[in-house]
C-alpha cells in the first residue's frame, strides 16, 4: 500500500521554497527598479504633512537625544521642518532660499544657497530623501532592498559620493501603502545612529503657503 | 650696345604677353605666400606697443579665461532635470577630444570636501587674523560663554542639518572650525558665483543648468584652431539628447566672430567697390577695357599684402578691411594712365602725366609712410600695406596698363563737368564767404566730437555672442568682471602671496571694507602670514589659559549630559595647533580659486585682487603703488584716460611726421609759399568736415578712425596741389577732370565701408566720405575764388598765357 505522504512536509517544503522564492525574487529584482516604482508611487504625492520623532544615539552624549516636531513637504523644492521640543526651531526651504527661525531668540534669518555649497548639499539631501527623488540618490548610493513589505531599502554611499566619508548607511522604511516614508535611520561612520519616525502622516492636504515665510 | 639692349628690353617689357605673364607670376607667387602668413582679428593691435597699456591688455588676457571654455547645459524647455543634465554632461565629456578640449579638473572631488575641511581645521591658527584670534579667545573666557557654545552645539545636532553634519561635533565643541568654515565659504560666496556641487557636477541652485569648464590647448588668437575647436564643440552638442542644449562662452567665439564679420565686410566692400567702379568707368568711357583700371589696385593688393604681412609676425584683418579705401586711392593712377593711353598721342600724354601723378602718389605716400613710424601696430601695418599697394599700383599703371588700352577711334564722351572759371571778384568773394561759413559750421560740429578711448568698441564680436555671455553671467554669477584689478607680481608664488596679504591689509587700512575686496588673502595666506599668526596663537594660548578652558569645558559639558570623552578629539587638535609647523595645507576645494587668483607665466607669478572701480579706491591703490612697486592697478577708468592721452600723443606725432613729409614733397614740387597755402586749404577743409561728418552721424573719435583724418589730409592736399599746379600751368580743365574722377573714386571706395558691419569700418567710411567730398568741393570752388581774390598767391608761369592741355 502506498503511503500517502503527509501534506505537512509539503507545506514545510512549500513554505521554505516560498520564502526562498521571496528572497530570490527580492534579490533578483534590481533595487533601482523597485525604487523607481516607489518613486512612481510617490509621484502623485503633491503635499506631505507629518509629525516626527527623532532619536539620536550619539557617543557624544550619555543619553539619546529625542526631538519632536513636524515636517511639511511640497516636492520638489519646498520643505518646512519644525522642531517643537526640546527646543523650538523652524527651517523653511523654498527653491534656493532658506529661512531659519530660532525659538530662543525669536529671530528669523534668511540666506541663499547661491555660493553656499555646504548648505546646498544638506538641502539637496533633505529634498531628495523627503521628496522621494530616489533616482537622484541612486547616483551616489548603492541601494539594496531589505524587505518587501513594508518596503525597506538600505542606501550605502558609493566611495566617490560626498557622503561616503560621513555615512555608513541610510535605511528607509516605507508605509504599507508605499506612498510615503514611515521612517529613516541614518548610521554614520562614527557609530552614531539617528532614527526619524513619521507619525500621523497626511498626504495631499492643503498646506498654508504662509507657513514658509516663518 | 648697352643702349640697344636697354631699348630691346624696354620693348620686350611692353609686349602684352610679357606684361600679362609677369603680372600673373607676381600675383601667383604672392598669393602662394599668403597662406604661410598669420592673420588675426585681435583688437589690441590698436594699442601702442611697449606701453603700459599693451602689457596691461596682455595681462588681462593672461589672467582671464583665455584658455577656458564654459559650457552650460540646460533643458530646452527651461525645466529643472538634474539627472538628465548630469547624464548629458557625461555624454558630452566622453566625446571630447583632448587635442581640442578637455574638462578642467576642478581640483577637488566632492567626496573629499569633508577631508578638506578637516585639513583646514588642523591649520586653524593660520587663518585667524589678529582680530579673529582676540574674538575667539574672548568667546571662550568665561563659564557662560563655554556653556552657550556647548548648548548651541547640542541644538545644532537636533536640527535637520545635524543629520548630515560634515564636521565631527566632538572635535569642535566651541564652533571654532565651524566659524572658520563659514568665514571661508562666505568669502567664496562673496565672489558672486552661483555654481553649487551636485553629485560630481556643478549646477545652479535651481538645478536648471549644469556647468562644464573645459580647458583647451588652442590659443584664443589662433583663428584656424579656434574654428576647429568650435566645430568640435558643436559636434559634441549635436550628440546630446534632443531636449538638452549646450551653450558656449569662450574667447574663441570673439575671435571667430570678429574674423567672420571682417571677412564678410571685406567680401561685401570688395564686391561693392568693384561694381561701383565698373559702372563708373563704363559710364565714363564705354570701353570694356576700362575694367583694366579696376584690375590695377586689385592685382597690386596681392603682392602688397604679401610684402606687408611678411614684415609682421601677425597681420590684422581690420587693416585688410581698408582694402576698398586703398583701391579707391590707387585706382586714380590707372584712370590717368588710361585717359592718356587712349588719346591720339599716347606716348606724349603718358609722359606728360607722369610728373603730376607721381607727385600725387608721393603726397599720399607721405601719409602712409608716416604711419610706418607709429608705435601702434595697426597703423604700421596699414602704412606698409597701403604704401606697397600704392607704389605697385603706380608701377602697374605706368607699365602694365598702357599696352592693353586701345587708342580711341571716336571722341570719348566728355563728362558733363564744368571746369572752374576765375569769374568776377564779386562772385569769388561770395564763394569765399560761403566757404568760410561752411568751414565755421564744420568747426562747430567738430567741437562736439568727443574721443572715445574704449578699445573694446572696436570689437566686432556679434551681438549673439555677447548676449550669450550676459546670459551665462546671469546664470553663474558675474564675478568681478566690472571691478578694477590689482595685481602684485613676484618671482615666486610665496612672495606673490606675501605681497597679496600685504595688499589686502593695506586696502583695509585705507578704509576699503573687507566685504568689498575680492582677494585670495583670507583663503590662502602666505607662509609668512601663517608663521606670524601661529606665533600669535601660541602667545595667546598659554598653558595656564588652556588648563582653565579645559576645566570650564569639562564642568559645563557634564551639566549638558555630554559624555566624559566627548571632546577628546578637540583636545588632541588643540595640541596640534600649538605644535605643528605653519605650512600651507592643500585644500582641494580652494584649489580652483587659487588658480583663478594666482597666475604663473614667463617666470613671474601674479596674484590678483578685485576692488570696486571707484575713483576713491583707485586713488588709494595708486597711493599704495608708491610703496609697493610690485603692484599694478588695472582700472577701466584709468585705462581709458591713459589710452586717450597716449592715442592723442600718437596722433600728434604721426600728424607731424605726415605734415613734414607732405610739406617737404609739396614744397619741393611747387616751390611757392602761396601755392602751398592754397594747396593746404582743401586739406584743412577736408579734415574739419571729416570730423564734422562723424559728429552728424552720431559717432565719436576712436583709435581706428583717427587715422582717417590724417588720410583725408593727405588725399585732399593732392586736390589742392593739382588745382594750384593747374592754375600755374594753365591746365585747369584737364586737371579738374582728373581731380573730379580721383575724388569720386576715393569717396566711392570709402562709401562702400558704410555698408560694413564692423564698427571700425563704418566710422572710417563716414570720415573719408565727408572729408574727401569737402576737400574736393573746396579745391573745385574755393581755390579758384581765392585765386581771383588774391592773384599774387599763385600767379601763372610766364610761359603760360592761356588754358592748355596735356
Amino acid at each position: 500500500m502506498a503511503r500517502r505522504m503527509s501534506p505537512r512536509p509539503f507545506r514545510e517544503a512549500g513554505l521554505i521554497i516560498g520564502l526562498l522564492a521571496i528572497r530570490i525574487a527580492v534579490a533578483a529584482e534590481p533595487a533601482n527598479d523597485v525604487l523607481g516604482q516607489m518613486e512612481q508611487a510617490m509621484a502623485d504625492v503633491r503635499t506631505v504633512k507629518t509629525d516626527f520623532v527623532q532619536e539620536k544615539q550619539m557617543a557624544l552624549f550619555n543619553h539619546p537625544l529625542v526631538t519632536r516636531g513636524s515636517i511639511w513637504v511640497e516636492p520638489p523644492h519646498r520643505l518646512l521642518w519644525r522642531v517643537e521640543s526640546p527646543m523650538r526651531y523652524a527651517l523653511a526651504l523654498d527653491g534656493s532660499r532658506i529661512r531659519q527661525w530660532d525659538g530662543e531668540t525669536g529671530k528669523t534669518t534668511s540666506l541663499s544657497m547661491d555660493g553656499n555649497p555646504v548648505f546646498a548639499a544638506v538641502t539637496e539631501q533633505l529634498n531628495a530623501w523627503f521628496g522621494g527623488r530616489y533616482g537622484l540618490l541612486a547616483q551616489d548610493y548603492e541601494v539594496e532592498q531589505q524587505a518587501a513589505a513594508p518596503a525597506t531599502f538600505t542606501f550605502v554611499p558609493k566611495p566617490t559620493a560626498p557622503s561616503a566619508k560621513m555615512l555608513e548607511s541610510v535605511t528607509v522604511v516605507f508605509r504599507e501603502d508605499a506612498r510615503y516614508i514611515a521612517s529613516i535611520q541614518i548610521a554614520d561612520r562614527g557609530g552614531d545612529v539617528t532614527t526619524l519616525t513619521f507619525v500621523d502622516t497626511e498626504l495631499n492636504v492643503p498646506l498654508d503657503p504662509k507657513a514658509w515665510e516663518l | 650696345m648697352a643702349g640697344a639692349f636697354r631699348d630691346k628690353l624696354r620693348q620686350g617689357l611692353r609686349r602684352r604677353p610679357v606684361v600679362a605673364g609677369l603680372v600673373a607670376a607676381i600675383t601667383l607667387a604672392a598669393a602662394a605666400a599668403l597662406p604661410f602668413r598669420t592673420f588675426d582679428g585681435r583688437i589690441d593691435v590698436m594699442l601702442p606697443d611697449r606701453s603700459e597699456l599693451r602689457s596691461v591688455f596682455g595681462l588681462l588676457r593672461d589672467i582671464e579665461v583665455a584658455d577656458k571654455v564654459l559650457v552650460t547645459l540646460a533643458m530646452r524647455d527651461g525645466s529643472a532635470a538634474p539627472e538628465t543634465l548630469a547624464a548629458a554632461a557625461e555624454t558630452y565629456v566622453a566625446g571630447l577630444d583632448p587635442a581640442w578640449a578637455a574638462p578642467l579638473a576642478t581640483g577637488f572631488a566632492a567626496a573629499d570636501v569633508a577631508d578638506d575641511f578637516a585639513k583646514l581645521a588642523r591649520r586653524l591658527p593660520d587663518y585667524l587674523s589678529e582680530a579673529d584670534l582676540r574674538k575667539l579667545r574672548d568667546g571662550a573666557a568665561s563659564t557662560a560663554d563655554v556653556r552657550a557654545a556647548l548648548q548651541a552645539l547640542k541644538n545644532r545636532l537636533q536640527r535637520p542639518e545635524g543629520m548630515w553634519s560634515a564636521v565631527a561635533p566632538g572635535s569642535d565643541p566651541l564652533d571654532w572650525n565651524g566659524r572658520l568654515a563659514a568665514g571661508l565659504l562666505h568669502a567664496v560666496s562673496s565672489f558672486g558665483y552661483r555654481a553649487v556641487p551636485v553629485g560630481n557636477h556643478l549646477m545652479d541652485p535651481e538645478r536648471r543648468h549644469l556647468l562644464l569648464v573645459l580647458q583647451t590647448p588652442v590659443p584664443m588668437t589662433d583663428v584656424d584652431g579656434g574654428r576647429g575647436l568650435l566645430a568640435h564643440l558643436a559636434a559634441r552638442a549635436a550628440e546630446l539628447p534632443a531636449p538638452v542644449e549646450a551653450r558656449i562662452v569662450c574667447g574663441h567665439l570673439h575671435t571667430a566672430g570678429n574674423e567672420a564679420i571682417i571677412r564678410r565686410d571685406i567680401r561685401r566692400t570688395a564686391l561693392a567697390v568693384s561694381a561701383v567702379f565698373l559702372a563708373l568707368f563704363w559710364g565714363a568711357y564705354r570701353d570694356p577695357r576700362a575694367a583694366g583700371i579696376l584690375l590695377i589696385p586689385m592685382l597690386a593688393s596681392v603682392p602688397a599684402l604679401a610684402a606687408a604681412a611678411a614684415l609682421f609676425s601677425s597681420f590684422s584683418f581690420i587693416v585688410l578691411g581698408f582694402g576698398s579705401v586703398i583701391a579707391g586711392i590707387a585706382v586714380d593712377y590707372g584712370i590717368h594712365t588710361y585717359v592718356a593711353a587712349r588719346s591720339a598721342q599716347p606716348d606724349r600724354n603718358l609722359s606728360g602725366i607722369r610728373r603730376p601723378v607721381a607727385l600725387s602718389t608721393l603726397t599720399t605716400l607721405c601719409v602712409f609712410v608716416a604711419f610706418c613710424f607709429s608705435s601702434i601696430p595697426a597703423y604700421r601695418q596699414l602704412g606698409a600695406f597701403a604704401s606697397f599697394a600704392i607704389v605697385i599700383s603706380l608701377v602697374y599703371a605706368f607699365w602694365a596698363l598702357p599696352p592693353f588700352v586701345r587708342r580711341r577711334v571716336s571722341p570719348v564722351p566728355e563728362p558733363p563737368l564744368v571746369a572752374p572759371a576765375a569769374g568776377s571778384r564779386a562772385r569769388a568773394a561770395g564763394i569765399a564767404g560761403g566757404a568760410i561759413l561752411v568751414l565755421a559750421v564744420g568747426v562747430g560740429l567738430l567741437a562736439r566730437l568727443a574721443l572715445d578711448p574704449d578699445v573694446s568698441k572696436l570689437d566686432g564680436t556679434p551681438q549673439a555672442v555677447l548676449d550669450e555671455e550676459t546670459r551665462a553671467m546671469a546664470v553663474w554669477g558675474g564675478g568681478p568682471s566690472r571691478a578694477a584689478i590689482l595685481v602684485v607680481e613676484a618671482p615666486d608664488e610665496n612672495e606673490a602671496l606675501r605681497l597679496n596679504d600685504r595688499l589686502y591689509a593695506e586696502l583695509q587700512a585705507a578704509g576699503l571694507p573687507a566685504a568689498e575686496i575680492t582677494s585670495l588673502a583670507p583663503l590662502w595666506p602666505s607662509a609668512e602670514t601663517r608663521q606670524t599668526r601661529r606665533a600669535a596663537w601660541n602667545e595667546t594660548w598659554t598653558d595656564a589659559r588652556i588648563a582653565e578652558l579645559r576645566r570650564i569645558a569639562v564642568q559645563e559639558a557634564a551639566a549638558l549630559d555630554f559624555s566624559e570623552q566627548a571632546f577628546a578629539a578637540f583636545w588632541e587638535r588643540f595640541a596640534e595647533w600649538r605644535d605643528v609647523a605653519a605650512e600651507p595645507e592643500s585644500a582641494g576645494f580652494l584649489e580652483p580659486l587659487r588658480r583663478q587668483f594666482v597666475h604663473a607665466r614667463n617666470g613671474a607669478v601674479r596674484a590678483t585682487t578685485f576692488i570696486p572701480d571707484e575713483p576713491d579706491w583707485i586713488d588709494a591703490a595708486l597711493r599704495l603703488r608708491q610703496e609697493m612697486p610690485e603692484l599694478r592697478v588695472i582700472s577701466r577708468r584709468a585705462f581709458s584716460a591713459d589710452l586717450s592721452a597716449q592715442v592723442i600723443g600718437e596722433m600728434r606725432r604721426t600728424t607731424i611726421w605726415a605734415g613734414i613729409f607732405i610739406l617737404l614733397v609739396t614744397g619741393l614740387a611747387l616751390r611757392r609759399a602761396g601755392m602751398l597755402v592754397m594747396a593746404a586749404l582743401p586739406a584743412v577743409a577736408g579734415m574739419v568736415w571729416g570730423g564734422a561728418g562723424m559728429a552728424l552721424w552720431g559717432l565719436s573719435l576712436n583709435v581706428s578712425n583717427l587715422i582717417a583724418g590724417i588720410l583725408v589730409f593727405g588725399l585732399c592736399i593732392d586736390y589742392g596741389i593739382c588745382m594750384a599746379y593747374a592754375q600755374r600751368r594753365g591746365m585747369r580743365r584737364d586737371m579738374f577732370r582728373a581731380v573730379t574722377l580721383s575724388a569720386l573714386t576715393t569717396a566711392l571706395g570709402a562709401a562702400v565701408l558704410l555698408i560694413a558691419d564692423h564698427p571700425a569700418f563704418l566710422s572710417i567710411g563716414v570720415t573719408l566720405v565727408f572729408g574727401v567730398s569737402a576737400g574736393y568741393l573746396y579745391a573745385w570752388l574755393a581755390l579758384p575764388a581765392l585765386q581771383t581774390l588774391f592773384p599774387r598767391l599763385n600767379p601763372p608761369d610766364a610761359d603760360v598765357s592761356k588754358e592748355g592741355g596735356a
